[in-house]
Order: C-alpha cells, then sequence, then structure tokens
C-alpha cells in the first residue's frame, strides 16, 4: 500500500515534469506550418507552456507535431520518424488535413495520420489559429498529467498494470514493404 | 595559491557530477525500448541512400588552407591598425596628435608581413592551387 502511494507520489511528478518540458518535433508538410511558426514565434510564445525547443531529430523529441497533409507518399516517412522517437512520446494533428485528412479525398492523401500512427490530441482548423494550438496543448498536458497519452499507456500496459484494451489503437494501416524494418533501402546496407 | 583554483575545481566538478547524474538519471528512469527503427540512421524518414563516410576531392582543402591563410592576415591586419598612429610617431601622442617626428616603423613593419604572405599567394598562384578547376 505504501509503494502504492510513492509509486503515484513518483508518477505525479515525473509527468509533472514531463509536460513542461516537451520537445516537439515539427512535422511540417503544409501551408499549416505558417500558423505554426505564428504559435511559436514571441507573439504567441508556445514556450510559455514548455514546448520550446523544436528538435530536427526524432532522438531528442518527445512530441511529434504534425502539421500538414500527410499523403501515401510521405505515409512511411511519418511512421519511421514517430518510431525512432524515445518512450514516452505524444502525437498532435495540427489542422484538419493531418487529423482527418481535411477537404482533399482523393487517392493521395491519407485521411489523418491516425492512420499511420497514434494522435494524442487533434487541432481543428484549416488552418487552426494559433490559440487553438495553445488550447490543444495545454489540453495534452493535461493528458499527459494524468499518464493518458497512448506511448504512456502502453508503457503502462507493458510494465504488468491493467488497462482497458480500447485505450490501445492498433496500427489500422498496412504501409509499402519499403516503410517496414529492415528497411529494403540503401546499398551501404547490403552486405559487403 | 592552491586556494585560487579551488573555486574552478568545484566548478568543474559540479558540471561533470551534473551531467552524469542527468545520464545516470536517464538510463535508469528512462523507459527504454530499443527498436530495429531506433538504430536505423535518421534521414528525415527515409531510407539511406549512402554512407557520411564519403571522399571530398582535395581542391575543398586547398581552399581551406588557402581561407586560413588570408584570415590570419585579416586577424593580425586589425590589432595594427588599431596601433597604426601611435606606431607612426617616434614621439607621445597627445589627443591623438604627433607632437614630433613621423616614424615609418609601422608601415614597414606590415609590409614585411604582407610581403611574405604575398610571396605565398604568388606560389600557389604559380602552382594553380587558386583556380578551381
Amino acid at each position: 500500500m505504501g509503494l502504492e502511494i510513492y509509486n503515484s507520489t513518483v508518477q505525479a511528478a515525473v509527468n509533472w515534469a514531463r509536460k513542461f518540458s516537451l520537445f516537439q518535433y515539427p512535422f511540417v508538410t503544409a501551408c499549416c506550418g505558417m500558423e505554426f511558426m505564428s504559435t511559436a514565434a514571441p507573439k504567441y510564445d508556445l514556450a510559455r507552456f514548455g514546448a520550446e525547443f523544436p528538435r530536427f531529430s526524432p532522438r531528442q523529441a518527445d512530441l511529434l507535431i504534425i502539421v500538414g497533409t500527410i499523403t501515401e507518399r510521405q505515409a512511411p516517412a511519418l511512421r519511421r520518424v514517430y518510431d525512432q522517437m524515445c518512450e514516452p512520446k505524444w502525437v498532435v494533428a495540427f489542422g484538419v488535413c493531418a487529423s482527418t485528412g481535411g477537404f482533399y479525398q482523393n487517392y493521395s492523401t491519407v485521411p489523418g495520420a491516425d492512420q499511420i500512427i497514434p494522435v494524442d490530441v487533434y487541432i481543428p482548423g484549416c488552418p487552426p489559429r494559433p490559440e487553438q494550438v495553445l488550447d490543444g496543448l495545454i489540453l495534452l498536458q493535461e493528458r499527459i498529467q494524468r499518464g493518458e497519452g497512448h506511448s504512456q499507456i502502453v508503457l503502462k500496459a507493458e510494465a504488468g498494470h491493467d488497462v482497458p484494451v480500447a485505450a490501445i489503437r492498433p496500427r489500422n494501416r498496412a504501409l509499402p514493404a519499403s516503410a517496414n524494418f529492415p528497411s529494403t533501402g540503401g546499398p551501404d546496407r547490403t552486405e559487403k | 595559491m592552491t586556494s585560487d583554483y579551488v573555486p574552478a575545481a568545484l566548478t568543474i566538478l559540479i558540471s561533470v557530477g551534473f551531467a552524469l547524474l542527468l545520464s545516470a538519471a536517464a538510463k535508469y528512469l528512462g523507459p527504454g525500448r530499443p527498436s530495429k527503427a531506433k538504430d536505423y540512421p535518421y534521414e528525415c524518414g527515409s531510407d539511406v541512400i549512402g554512407s557520411p563516410r564519403t571522399r571530398f576531392e582535395i581542391k575543398f582543402y586547398q581552399v581551406a588552407i588557402l581561407f586560413l591563410v588570408f584570415d590570419i592576415e585579416t586577424a593580425f591586419l586589425y590589432p595594427w591598425a588599431l596601433k597604426y598612429r601611435e606606431l607612426s610617431c617616434t614621439g607621445a601622442l597627445v589627443d591623438g596628435v604627433c607632437t614630433s617626428g613621423v616614424s615609418f616603423f609601422g608601415l614597414s613593419e606590415i609590409l614585411v608581413f604582407m610581403s611574405i604572405l604575398i610571396v605565398a599567394l604568388a606560389y600557389v598562384w604559380r602552382k594553380r592551387a587558386v583556380g578551381w578547376e
């Protein structure tokens, strides 16, 4: 009993630290990037919420912000970047294109990034205003504090805790073989 | 005497200790889920198209060496230019004005320095190192 209280206190402290030190990886593919820049710039100042550093390597980031349309060609790259991030990690779909595909209803657009990777927070808008982005970030922070981010739930399940099965989202979209590991690509990967 | 170095030693100790503490915390507190994807080189999500250890042309090395020559020349010219007025006067300066005779020490000094570099430039020019063919 005492250990449980200790564990929950430590978890609360760790999650508190996590939610205010998000290192974001901006996966910017389209025009929503302008609004993202506006949000990150001093006027709206994303840094106030601790999400200050854009890191352009997934190895240093724990928040993947998908900013813009994800095409079928882009999907394997997005999956790989997500896979290369260290746990626990969170995903924000920025704008309707990343959330649902938006007004694109064609053969080339993925109808929502959640077809590829689990998304924690969806920010609607075409593009969303910076206030909406900040609102989405605060929602994500609340979710992180509760320990309900998707990868947090996965980690909890792996540690042997009971989690609702529905909380773990399956990867519901098969990607082309080139997206899987070991990778097909790269001349230097072949045996010499 | 030795006590002068205590703050510096303390700074080094604290910074190294803090770095080690953070590394250890990351190692022991982090979930640590290794995977093939994480071991794979990061190329913005694309497949790797070649080794990073490729061979460069020797021309780049030449350019770097030449840059160094002229860079150092500029670095020496700046302090010389600041001191030029004093070096050009045999006596003392009063409010920036020379009160006695004119000296050519500063000018001749820098001409010697420049001529050495100009010899070097003439040499590399003749060796066709400044071209890019």
